[in-house]
């Protein structure tokens, strides 16, 4: 088949379109600018943090961020979390490096053991609770509070369309409506010292399509994936888009083109609910949270690792 | 022709010239959970597949 623009051969298909290597690449960095620019996700007195694991999706946002931050002159670092799991971070914290090293990026790196005492390993033979747990609230926490100390005004992250649609429809079968109002291509408030606002530039880009921009770029990332994964819900949930879009194809789009349009009620509606309770700060580390002391913090003393 | 599947590590040898979509129908494998790499160059899964060909099928998740 060959690419609806010019006479190479295609290596893309997508929803009726075929295009060859290069006009791949072009949809693609022109998708992710377009999001930026319609959604203001980025603005020129800003730095931004990237967060980076080293996976396609991450090395594809720092790049493209990389990009449009030195044509536009803003400020910009990334910034990988080492949880401490023997035998995978490691490795990928490698790759991240090089890839650092030979784009010319700052790389900053925080480690659990450095902010929360201990390796996600050592924890994880402490307690019951699912390394994907702990994980994700120490890493969400960790990422916020080293962005904040380096002084950024937005966090960037891989988040793709998949991911997105993945937890919306997580969120409805559990019941947990209010969840999606925290969802979007921009999250967060803008303005508050403690909260850095989120942004996707990989919003709209398809799992598939992120991993075919890193290979097509020649980005150097193998095939990893976290020890811990094992069968959650989340693969379940994944497993049956791929499904629904293999019968369906646009089946993705149409989800998150369909959340976008709620999305506004979402948040006003939600917001206000929100805005009946009071805003805490949290009494032991001041990071902002909706009770008297944070889930990190609540985690720590759980584990036993806190002073 | 020799197959790799990426996410399991698995090596295969099939025979016999068929579609790509076919293989992967047969590996019970969606189409949209991986990448086509046949002679070390992208393909779609119209492609027809030879005995001398060789093909990785990459999976497009990874991370975590």
């Amino acid at each position: 088949m060959k690419c609806a623009k010019c006479d190479d051969k295609a290596v893309y298909k997508g929803q009726g379109q075929y295009f060859c290597k290069n006009h791949f690449l072009g949809y693609f960095e022109n998708k992710v600018y377009k999001t930026i620019n319609k959604y203001s996700l980025i603005h020129q007195d800003d730095v931004v943090c990237v967060a980076t694991s080293g996976g396609k999706d991450s090395i594809n946002t720092l790049y493209l961020i990389s990009r449009y931050c030195i044509e536009y002159k803003i400020r910009f670092f990334a910034l990988a979390i080492d949880e401490g799991i023997h035998d995978y971070r490691d490795k990928t914290l490698e790759d991240l490096r090089n890839f650092c090293k030979s784009n010319s990026i700052i790389l900053h790196i925080a480690s659990f053991k450095e902010y929360f005492k201990d390796t996600l390993d050592n924890m994880m033979i402490k307690t019951d609770k699912r390394p994907c747990t702990i994980c994700g609230i120490f890493r969400r926490t960790l990422l916020n509070r080293k962005a904040r100390e380096l002084g950024a005004t937005k966090l960037a992250t891989g988040h793709n369309m998949d991911d997105e649609a993945q937890s919306f429809l997580m969120n409805i079968l559990l019941g947990n409506m209010s969840h999606n109002a925290s969802l979007g291509p921009i999250t967060g408030l803008a303005g508050n010292e403690k909260f850095i606002q989120r942004i996707k530039p990989l919003y709209f880009m398809t799992e598939k399509e992120s991993r075919l921009y890193a290979l097509l770029k020649g980005f150097d990332i193998g095939f990893t994936e976290c020890p811990n994964i094992g069968q959650s819900f989340r693969m379940i949930i994944r497993d049956e888009l791929n499904s629904i879009e293999h019968s369906l194809p646009g089946a993705k789009n149409g989800i998150i083109n369909s959340f976008n349009e709620i999305l506004p009620t979402l948040k006003e509606y939600y917001g206000k609910q929100k805005s009946k309770r009071i805003f805490n700060y949290c009494i032991k580390c001041g990071d902002a949270c909706s009770q008297e002391v944070c889930n990190a913090c609540r985690l720590e003393e759980e584990l036993n690792v806190s002073d | 022709m020799k197959v790799f599947i990426e996410k399991t590590g698995k090596h295969l040898v099939l025979e016999g010239r068929r579609s790509a979509a076919d293989i992967l129908k047969d590996l019970s494998i969606n189409p949209e959970s991986i990448i086509l790499v046949k002679n070390n160059e992208i393909a779609l899964d119209d492609e027809f597949i030879e005995d001398k060909d060789e093909l990785r099928i990459l999976s497009v998740i990874s991370g975590g």
